[in-house]
């Protein structure tokens, strides 16, 4: 089981990382716009990696991973962004890509860190 | 043009006078060589005329009419007269006619009246100059006090008038230089007072010394005592103390330099300022002080600021609008097209994105080959397998994009088919300016090595395109493929690769 949460408030964009997540493995995907509901999705349903961006409508990505951590203990998060210089703090990021990028980098950071199928 | 009077000898007539320069005049009594006085009777005539011909003056003797019976030599020596010519009123030839009215009538009330007589008026000499001469006359008067003689005396002042002359000439040449100097004086000071600059001036261990009356206004500071022999850059905040450290020390060495840097005024307003520092030389041309000029750039800093701002938020909203694309591109092309189709146009997006973010740094302006190459091939360089090499060479945003697009398109050929598929091969990029008949041309060479044997592809794509087009979309391009490897050279004025 793979659950993977993407936080993404750019609708489109959004929709391509999750699709790149189900094309790599992903069981289960959940999608959060604003930090809050980032958190609250993930306490509702703990995910195994988190796909984030780093400035959303309400909060930032960053910040909502933050929390999550916190709550639930470390786990695989890859940031793609627009401003990886404002991504702060994520030293313990699997990967940060730089928007727009290439559908094959996200696939290729996603399958670094998905976890091998039971 | 006056002239002095040339000295007499000082010779004395023969015979009558042989022995006057063997008896002295002592007390008022006359002593000869022996010591013997001599009786005062003794004193003959010849005494007295070798005495008054030889003064150093001219000088004579009128009755009590003013008539004058007796020059001595000197009068006839400088005016080359005879006593025949100049007895009684004769003088009056060598009087300049335009003063002799003057001195008649001042002589004449001088005999009216028995009073001594003073004047300075000009004589005419043998030479045919006049000269100015003071001119005392004094009368002689009898027992019953009657005025029985006059006697007058003649001196040659012309050297005292030039020197008096010269005197009042300095004196008005300084007053001249004195005025002059305060108008300069007035003049400067207006024109630094009138400048909106803050102009100092610092002595050379930094401390301030002077500061502009308009220096003083727009830096706040009411009294320049409240500051005088300050080290000026304690005035900076942060980076500018270093820089304006640096610039006292350029000066002192005899350099200009401009810097930016922040500063509060005296009142505690942040403000920028653009400041040049220069050194100040003096006559032997060595440096005396220092003179720092600070220019508030409050108002354009901010605007830079705010551009600055503009700019992040604008390169920002690109990349998502690029994302929003690639987006686009995946959901509607995903099932329709080739993955590889779909891949190579995500990679192409992201390699413009990469110029996007190189000329951002620059406000669009311009980009050097090195940082756009560099950004473009950092990702498909796993380990220092390209090379990077050529002179520091600005371009502009088109050019810019071109040169991604293309270097993007090599190096994804490289990693699927040549050097970089591989894990020995490597490349090289190379770009050099050659002169061409006085235009410039950038020279720009892909050069794979270490990789299979390289082979012209069977269907010629975008991709191709994109490299056959090179730097300006209008060819100059050469493409080999060889055993070695794939070689690629392309040229482009350099003018146009500026422009664009």
């Amino acid at each position: 089981m793979c659950h993977v949460l993407v936080i993404e408030d750019d609708w489109l964009v959004g929709e391509m990382i999750a699709d790149v997540a189900r094309d790599g493995g992903a069981t289960s995907i959940e999608r959060a716009d604003t930090e809050a509901q980032a958190v609250a999705c993930a306490l509702a349903r703990p995910p195994s990696v988190i796909m984030s961006d780093v400035r959303l409508a309400e909060g930032t990505g960053p910040a909502a991973v933050w929390q999550i951590r916190q709550l639930l203990g470390p786990r695989p998060v890859i940031f793609i962004t627009g401003t990886p210089e404002e991504c702060e703090p994520c030293d313990y990021a699997a990967a940060i890509l730089s928007k727009p990028v290439a559908p094959a980098d996200i696939t290729r950071a996603f399958k670094a860190v998905v976890p091998a199928q039971a | 043009m006056l002239e002095a009077m040339s000295e007499a000898s000082g010779q004395i007539d023969g015979g009558a006078t042989a022995d006057f320069g063997g008896t002295y005049w002592w007390h008022g009594e006359r002593i000869n060589d022996a010591g013997v006085i001599l009786a005062a009777s003794q004193i003959d005539s010849a005494d007295y005329r070798a005495i008054v011909d030889n003064l150093p003056t001219l000088c004579w003797i009128a009755n009590a009419d003013g008539y004058i019976t007796w020059y001595n030599r000197r009068w006839h020596e400088y005016c080359g007269t005879t006593p025949a010519q100049m007895e009684g009123w004769g003088w009056q030839s060598v009087h300049d006619p335009a003063v002799l009215p003057q001195v008649m009538e001042s002589w004449t009330a001088s005999i009216a009246s028995g009073e001594p007589f003073e004047m300075v008026f000009p004589l005419r000499g043998a030479d045919g100059v006049f000269r100015p001469f003071l001119t005392r006359i004094i009368p002689v008067r009898d027992t019953a006090g009657t005025v029985c003689r006059w006697v007058g005396n003649n001196i040659d002042i012309t050297r005292q008038i030039l020197a008096q002359n010269d005197l009042r000439q300095a004196q008005q040449d300084l007053q001249a230089a004195n005025a002059s100097l305060a108008e300069r004086q007035g003049f400067l000071s207006s024109v630094l007072s009138a400048s909106t600059d803050c102009i100092k001036v610092l002595e050379l261990d930094g401390t301030l010394s002077f500061m502009s009356e308009g220096g003083m206004e727009v830096m706040e500071i009411g009294d320049f005592n409240a500051v005088r022999g300050c080290p000026w850059p304690d005035l900076m905040k942060d980076g500018g103390v270093g820089l304006a450290k640096d610039a006292i020390d350029a000066a002192r060495e005899g350099r200009s330099t401009v810097f930016e840097a922040a500063a509060d005024t005296y009142a505690g307003r942040p403000k920028w300022w653009s400041i040049s520092v220069s050194p100040i030389r003096g006559h032997d041309g060595r440096v005396e002080r220092i003179l720092s000029v600070s220019r508030d750039i409050t108002a354009l800093h901010e605007a830079r600021e705010r551009q600055d701002l503009l700019n992040g938020e604008l390169a920002h909203r690109l990349k998502n609008t690029l994302s929003v694309i690639q987006a686009i591109a995946n959901q509607t092309l995903g099932s329709a097209v080739n993955r590889d189709a779909l891949a190579s146009f995500g990679s192409r997006l992201v390699a413009l994105s990469g110029a996007h973010d190189v000329l951002t740094k620059q406000s669009w302006a311009a980009a050097s080959i090195a940082d756009v190459a560099g950004g473009v091939l950092g990702s498909f360089d796993d380990g220092a397998r390209i090379l990077l090499s050529g002179p520091d060479v600005a371009i502009g945003a088109r050019a810019t994009l071109s040169l991604s697009l293309l270097l993007h398109e090599l190096a994804t050929n490289a990693v699927k088919y040549g050097a970089l598929s591989v894990t020995d091969g490597s490349v090289e990029l190379l770009w050099t300016i050659e002169h061409e008949g006085g235009e410039k041309i950038l020279s720009l060479s892909w050069c794979e090595r270490g990789g299979p044997p390289a082979k012209a592809p069977s269907r010629r794509g975008f991709g191709s395109r994109i490299i056959r087009m090179g730097l300006t979309g209008a060819g100059g391009t050469d493409i080999k493929y060889e055993d070695k490897g794939l070689s690629f050279h392309a040229v482009a004025p350099l003018d146009q690769l500026q422009q664009s």
